[in-house]
């Protein structure tokens, strides 16, 4: 049993990530990079929001915006709230733009350590 | 028949007709003069005493002058010896020198050897033996200093216990007061120092002379290695260690025989319910926790999974199953639960969260579907203690508890689930083919989701664990630290398929656990000339970070990688939830949690320790030769370390 999960936040149901954000209010990537660590997403989400066993994958191709706008305000499961009181409009915005601006991976094909896994 | 060695007095025998004679001499006056005072009360301004006590009168006082040619220490050595006991870790302390002497002076330089190991923590001592026993299948032996080195051990004896890890463990103890010559010698020897383990401890004993403590040695092994395993004790009269044996060698008490230890395993007819059980289910799932205690365990699970055609979910905490087996579906455990008519847990640690789902405002819920039966064979609960909750929370969704040892029920349950399975096979075969499609598509899923940050810096765990894997999958490689805290990526994207390639975690998650741990599970390793490699957190290490000068110092080969979060990871995740809920933001929740300014140079820690060492590793292309030197280093017998900036997770 995982024991350790805290922040299960399963991540809704998506649409295409690109479909959506045009919805998006205009966001800052280098600054949205700089909320994402300083704020701790990263702590389970990982650097580039590829996820782990403490919290889903986020990037590439992220989650429609007001998707993660709701999760983060009123998360289902264990993640934490980022309120108004602690988190600006703009914080969001900035979040998600820095997501939408992480490239496409590899493909396992492309990585010899993965494409030769057992 | 050997006749019982007195405890009291224990006096060198060409001194005792002599110290006697003088006690009776000396004695009178004492007695006398305090029967004079009233009451028993001095005078304002009468003696305070008498006058000296001459060293004679003190009935059992030490002569440091003596010699002689036997001794306590020496016939315990025999005894663990007789056991099967090789290795003796310890951080040295006055209460157990005469241990510790005949240790170093008799069981290791006379065969068979009871090799000597030092370490700089009584908690490496006893984690040493818990990951060792891990790899072994038994016990070796640690020793700690009366009341402060118990102290000291005690998280890693609480580790073992929730573990379910044999630790043999003695503590040294001067019970005869009179003959502590210093004030340590008074502050180290407690009336009773187990009672502050013996919630987490299996047995312990303060045996009273030689004999005994060859009874209790011997008693003290057999319970350690009767499921549930776990850690025993004994306290250790620091004179008898020192002392010559009472009577000499001549008087040397025989060392109690060990019989053949068989566990407990279900009754015939329970074990015949439940196969009846299994064999009719449509959709059994079969949950392993502690139950492949040795190989034969894991070989024991695969073959009631393979004859069913089920589903194993390995918990992680044992080697119970392999990890490119068609049958195992870790992974999926939310989903077979949901569907599984029959499910079977083998020595589960958490039996009520196996079957209750518990949602985020607290609402409890079966887990599994109506009319689905949960059957547990366990050790667990033939031993329950007070206090300390590795019991976890009661269920009453178990239908049929076989209060049994999981891996000797085996045996007759696989037995019994042959003999009544169908002539035809068909459905069997068919659903074992369903779940090793779905063992393939989920190896497919974790290939997708490594590639995933496959680049950056600090490095993703995928990275980390495949770079590994890529410079141990040509060796016999052992895998002696968990894999959780990795988002167990080993063993989503590792092949591994013997017992020894996997231990498990802490048991107690008591922080420090894995580098000595490790070291322990290697040392076993080592005579087996297997590659051992143990991923360790940063936190963790700085816990204990002389168990890599034991490593050096002992030879012991083994490559340890840092997880170099630089933080208490775990604990920081959890402070940003609180923060968050507090509305007060996560600005501040570094504090207390974060490990940098300074950033830890593990490497150079290492080197200062005797060790081979690279890093910080901070771009995941270096990371491959690094591992490839360090490999080569381990494979020439010395331990290394490589310290890799990483994730979170």
């Amino acid at each position: 049993m995982k024991r350790f999960v805290l922040f299960l936040a399963a991540a809704p149901a998506l649409l295409s990530g690109a479909a959506l954000a045009q919805t998006a209010p205009k966001g800052d990537v280098a600054r949205g990079k700089t909320v994402f660590a300083s704020y701790g997403c990263w702590q389970c989400h990982g650097y580039q929001g590829q996820g782990s066993n403490a919290g889903p994958k986020l990037a590439p191709n992220p989650m429609p915006y007001e998707a993660l706008d709701r999760q983060m305000r009123k998360p289902r499961d264990r993640m934490p709230a980022y309120t108004h009181k602690t988190t600006s409009d703009q914080d969001v915005a900035d979040v998600y733009a820095y997501l939408l601006s992480i490239p496409k991976a590899k493909t396992v094909a492309e990585i010899p350590l993965l494409a030769g896994a057992p | 028949m050997v006749s019982e060695t007195p405890f009291q007095p224990r006096r060198r025998g060409f001194l005792k007709g002599a110290a006697l004679g003088g006690l009776a001499a000396a004695a009178a006056p004492i007695a006398s003069q305090a029967q004079t005072q009233d009451s028993g009360k001095r005078a304002a301004d009468g003696p305070r005493n008498p006058g000296p006590t001459p060293a004679d009168v003190e009935a059992t006082n030490r002569d440091e002058g003596l010699t002689y040619a036997s001794c306590g220490g020496d016939y315990m050595v025999d005894v663990l010896r007789s056991l099967g006991i090789e290795y003796f870790a310890a951080t040295p302390g006055n209460t157990f020198m005469g241990l510790h002497e005949a240790v170093v002076n008799y069981g290791m330089t006379t065969a068979p050897s009871l090799r000597w190991l030092t370490t700089m923590h009584e908690e490496a001592s006893v984690a040493m033996c818990h990951g060792y026993a891990k790899i072994e299948g038994k016990p070796m032996a640690c020793a700690f200093h009366g009341a402060v080195g118990t102290q000291h051990a005690s998280m890693a004896i609480y580790n073992a216990y929730v573990d379910r890890a044999p630790v043999f463990m003695i503590t040294g103890v001067g019970l005869e007061a009179d003959r502590r010559k210093s004030a340590i010698d008074w502050q180290h020897s407690p009336t009773d120092g187990p009672a502050l383990v013996r919630d987490f401890t299996k047995w312990d004993d303060t045996p009273g002379n030689l004999r005994t403590f060859g009874e209790s040695a011997v008693r003290a092994w057999k319970f350690a290695m009767t499921p549930p395993y776990g850690p025993t004790l004994l306290a250790v009269d620091t004179e008898m260690q020192e002392d010559e044996i009472p009577g000499g060698e001549a008087r040397r008490p025989p060392i109690p025989r060990l019989p053949s230890l068989r566990p407990p395993s279900g009754d015939a007819n329970t074990v015949r319910e439940v196969a009846r059980m299994l064999v009719a289910a449509e959709h059994p799932l079969i949950y392993a926790d502690r139950c492949a205690r040795t190989p034969e365990g894991m070989k024991l699970t695969i073959e009631l999974a393979e004859v069913l055609g089920a589903p194993v979910v390995d918990s992680g905490n044992r080697m119970n199953f392999p990890w490119r087996h068609p049958l195992n579906q870790s992974s999926r455990f939310g989903a077979l639960r949901g569907q599984a008519d029959v499910l079977l847990a083998l020595e589960p640690g958490d039996p009520f969260s196996l079957v209750t789902n518990k949602s985020k405002q607290g609402d409890l819920r079966p887990a599994l579907k109506q009319g689905a039966k949960s059957i547990t064979i366990s050790s667990v609960e033939l031993y329950p203690k007070g206090n300390y909750q590795d019991l976890e929370r009661y269920t009453g969704d178990v239908d049929i508890a076989v209060e049994a040892d999981a891996e000797a029920t085996l045996p007759f349950l696989v037995e019994e689930v042959k003999r009544l399975m169908p002539v035809s096979r068909s459905a069997y075969d068919s659903r074992a083919q369903a779940h090793a499609k779905a063992h393939l598509e989920d190896i497919n899923r974790s290939k997708q989701a490594a590639v995933f940050g496959w680049d950056d810096s600090p490095i993703s765990m995928p990275r980390l664990a495949m770079e590994m894997y890529d410079v141990m999958r040509h060796e016999d490689w052992s895998l002696v630290s968990h894999h959780y805290w990795q988002s167990s990526w080993a063993q989503r994207l590792w092949a591994a398929d013997k017992h020894y390639q996997y231990i498990g975690g802490s048991g107690g998650n008591g922080v420090g656990y894995m580098t000595p741990a490790g070291l322990g599970a290697a040392l076993a390793n080592q005579k087996h000339g297997r590659l051992s490699v143990g991923v360790v957190g940063d936190g963790d290490l700085m816990f204990g970070p002389g168990s890599l000068w034991t490593a050096a110092h002992e030879r012991i080969p083994i490559l340890y990688i840092v997880h170099n979060n630089r933080s208490y990871h775990q604990e920081i995740m959890q402070l940003q939830a609180i923060a968050n809920r507090r509305q007060r933001g996560v600005d501040r929740t570094g504090i207390g949690c974060s490990i940098t300014n300074p950033n830890i140079d593990y490497a150079a820690v290492a080197k200062g320790l005797g060790l081979f060492s690279a890093g910080p590793i901070e771009n995941p292309k270096d990371l491959g030769p690094a591992l490839r030197r360090a490999i080569a280093v381990v494979k020439a017998g010395e331990p290394a370390l490589i310290d890799v900036v990483s994730q979170g997770r």
